[in-house]
């Protein structure tokens, strides 16, 4: 380890600069609207440049105050942190409380060359803690001193890395025909009475230019089609491209796994894989087609915020090749070829199909019971059959003594997979109507996301829900 | 290291769905009581509707009737709901788990492990001191809809209840 963390430490100095910035955006912000009031008064010109000139002395003195009041140091296993200008807080953190370490460096910060860190906590252990201004080299020494291991940190390992064609593929997968119909609606909603200049311009069209017309028209409509798909990919692409431009999984031997991507914003943090509590991987049928799937993990709630939602992160657009290593990394003894249990009672199937049903009844209906509106609504039911089935099917789930996956969906895919021993709590639902068909749901709570397997015959389902009990006492690992 | 025993499925405990104990008829008699404070506010304005005209102020008589009409509706309902939730609610406390069951027209039975339990509190409000009775609350570490609560548990059992379970989270 290059730092020494014993002593009181400051942050790195260019800090002052880094909470200067913020400190003026966030005040800028929020007094625009004061200042556009200010443009339309005459004669206050001059004090405005007043109260601009105390406003920014204000700022620069209360982020040197700031800073100058925000010192940490490392005592044993914990994190001390001293700050706050009028109100002083102490924070201790002991290491085995932080849940992630995650670099976040803004286009300022990144200007400067020094690094933000967050530090998530879960449960009461305090507030989340955010370094403004580390340098690299003291961000990465300190994301190292709290992962206790400085002694010897391993190398990391890379596990998955992006190109950016993964992330155009993944751009693909984002619906850019649906993305461009939105952008033509848009453009539409300004022209309410559309109907009416269409109707208009025909009847000021001479009949001669008819002809013209639908050639044009049939000539223009192939790429107008093509530029509003690439209008919608383009916009899909920067989104993604901002958000995962390189991003790099990475593991130690101390089981660590590192994670890092962002274009504009460059975001990387590290976590203990006990930490990660749920993992999903979610298939749409573009995906399906390109073969690629999103990963998605979550991980306890953060802060003292005891109403928060989970964490997430994700890893767009993974490889099957990828896929595997993944789970090998996170799910040692899972084999994916485990045979499928746990289906949906019949009762799954009829209740899918039942609002099929209620469609076709309301095509009918709507059409006066017509010969047209009865088969039209006969289709519909026929297809809500075949669908409710492929649904049904694909709901199962594969399980060993430690890992549990649940498979949901047909065009859409979902796997999600937990390990027994991070369940926090087994629940068995079942709304009133299910009684005479003995059916029930179960729901499997871990620290993050809840697992749920829908419309499961009793009798399994309790066995089951005993099985689970069984596991989460019959192991000692860690689970968070 | 990691160790992945061999598990036979028939042979592992159930949980004995006969031998549940029910909340005490004390808290039978909590619910009516809240119910018909409840009922009673909702007679209470019944009534002042009722003596409006009285009080020279108008109110058509369809709404008053119809007003009327949901008021004695939900205090009809209140108290159905009195009864029929506190029917299915029992709890079971085994060595290594603690169930609870609930619900009328949604049946929910939750189960916590005991080592999962990040703490336990005791609720007590007016009502539950004048009939000795208590709320139970079990947190654990996940997000919302993750935590357990027994309502109306003998004030002892709660608090025995509480001090075993932080005992046991304790010891593991």
């Amino acid at each position: 380890m290059a730092t020494d963390f014993s002593d009181w430490r400051r942050q790195h100095s260019l800090g002052v600069a880094v909470m200067l910035l913020q400190d003026g955006f966030r005040m800028l912000r929020n007094f625009v609207p004061a200042a556009i009031g200010l443009i339309y008064l005459r004669d206050v010109g001059i004090y405005a440049a007043y109260g601009t000139a105390v406003l920014a002395v204000g700022i620069l003195a209360w982020s040197t105050l700031r800073f100058l009041r925000f010192r940490f140091r490392i005592d044993g296993h914990a994190l001390q942190v001293e700050e706050g200008v009028l109100q002083r807080n102490r924070l201790t953190i002991p290491f085995d409380r932080i849940q992630a370490v995650q670099y976040q460096q803004s286009p300022s910060q990144r200007l400067l060359g020094v690094t933000g860190l967050a530090i998530d906590t879960a449960g009461s252990a305090g507030n989340e803690l955010e370094f403004k201004a580390l340098s690299w080299e003291m961000a990465n020494d300190l994301r190292d001193a709290l992962a206790g291991k400085a002694a010897e940190i391993p190398d990391w390992t890379p596990i998955v890395r992006l190109h950016w064609k993964d992330l155009i593929r993944h751009a693909i997968t984002r619906n850019p025909v649906r993305n461009g119909m939105l952008l033509l609606v848009f453009p539409l909603s300004y022209f309410p009475n559309w109907t009416e200049l269409l109707s208009d311009g025909i009847a000021s069209t001479p009949n001669w230019a008819f002809p013209l017309l639908g050639v044009a028209a049939t000539l223009l409509l192939i790429p107008f089609l093509v530029f509003l798909i690439l209008l919608g990919l383009i916009g899909a692409a920067l989104v993604v491209l901002n958000r995962y431009w390189g991003l790099h999984l990475q593991q130690n031997l101390s089981g660590q796994i590192h994670l890092q991507s962002g274009l504009i914003k460059r975001t990387a943090f590290t976590i203990q894989r006990p930490k990660i509590q749920t993992v999903t991987w979610r298939q749409n049928a573009i995906a399906l087609r390109l073969g690629i799937s999103e990963v998605q993990w979550t991980q306890a709630r953060s802060g003292n915020d005891i109403n928060g939602d989970e964490r997430r992160f994700f890893i767009p657009s993974v490889r099957p090749e990828q896929v595997a290593v993944l789970d090998r990394l996170l799910f040692p003894t899972w084999q994916p070829d485990l045979p499928a249990d746990l289906r949906p009672a019949p009762i799954y199937r009829a209740v899918v199909w039942g609002y099929w049903l209620l469609a076709a009844t309301a095509v009918a209906w709507n059409s006066g019971w017509s010969w047209w509106g009865l088969s039209l609504a006969a289709f519909i039911a026929a297809l809500g059959w075949y669908w409710s089935g492929r649904l049904s099917d694909g709901r199962f789930s594969r399980r060993n003594d430690t890992v549990f996956a649940t498979y949901r969906g047909w065009r859409r895919r979902v796997r999600t997979l937990t390990q027994f021993h991070q369940v926090q709590l087994v629940e068995i639902r079942q709304p009133v109507w299910m009684v005479p068909f003995k059916v029930v749901h179960v729901r499997l709570q871990t620290a993050g996301e809840a697992v749920a397997l829908q419309f499961l015959p009793e009798q399994e389902a309790r066995a089951f829900a005993d099985f689970v009990l069984h596991q989460v006492e019959a192991s000692h690992e860690p689970w968070m | 290291m990691f160790r992945n025993e061999l598990v036979d499925a028939r042979a592992l405990p159930r949980i004995p769905l006969e031998s549940f104990s029910s909340l005490p008829p004390a808290y039978l008699k909590k619910r009516v009581v809240v119910a018909a404070i409840l009922a009673g506010a909702e007679m209470l304005v019944v009534g002042v509707l009722w003596l409006v005209p009285a009080l020279r102020i108008e109110v058509p008589l369809d709404v008053r009737l119809r007003v009327t009409s949901a008021l004695v509706l939900a205090g009809g309902w209140g108290a159905i709901v009195a009864f029929r939730g506190y029917a299915r609610m029992s709890y079971l406390v085994r060595e290594h788990d603690i169930t609870f069951r609930r619900g009328w027209l949604v049946r929910s039975q939750v189960t916590v492990p005991k080592s999962r339990i990040q703490h336990a509190e005791v609720q007590r409000g007016p009502l539950d001191r004048k009939m000795g009775l208590s709320a139970l609350k079990l947190y654990t570490a996940g997000s919302s809809g993750s935590n357990l609560s027994i309502p109306g548990l003998p004030a002892e059992t709660a608090d025995a209840l509480r001090d075993a379970l932080i005992a046991s989270a304790d010891g593991n």
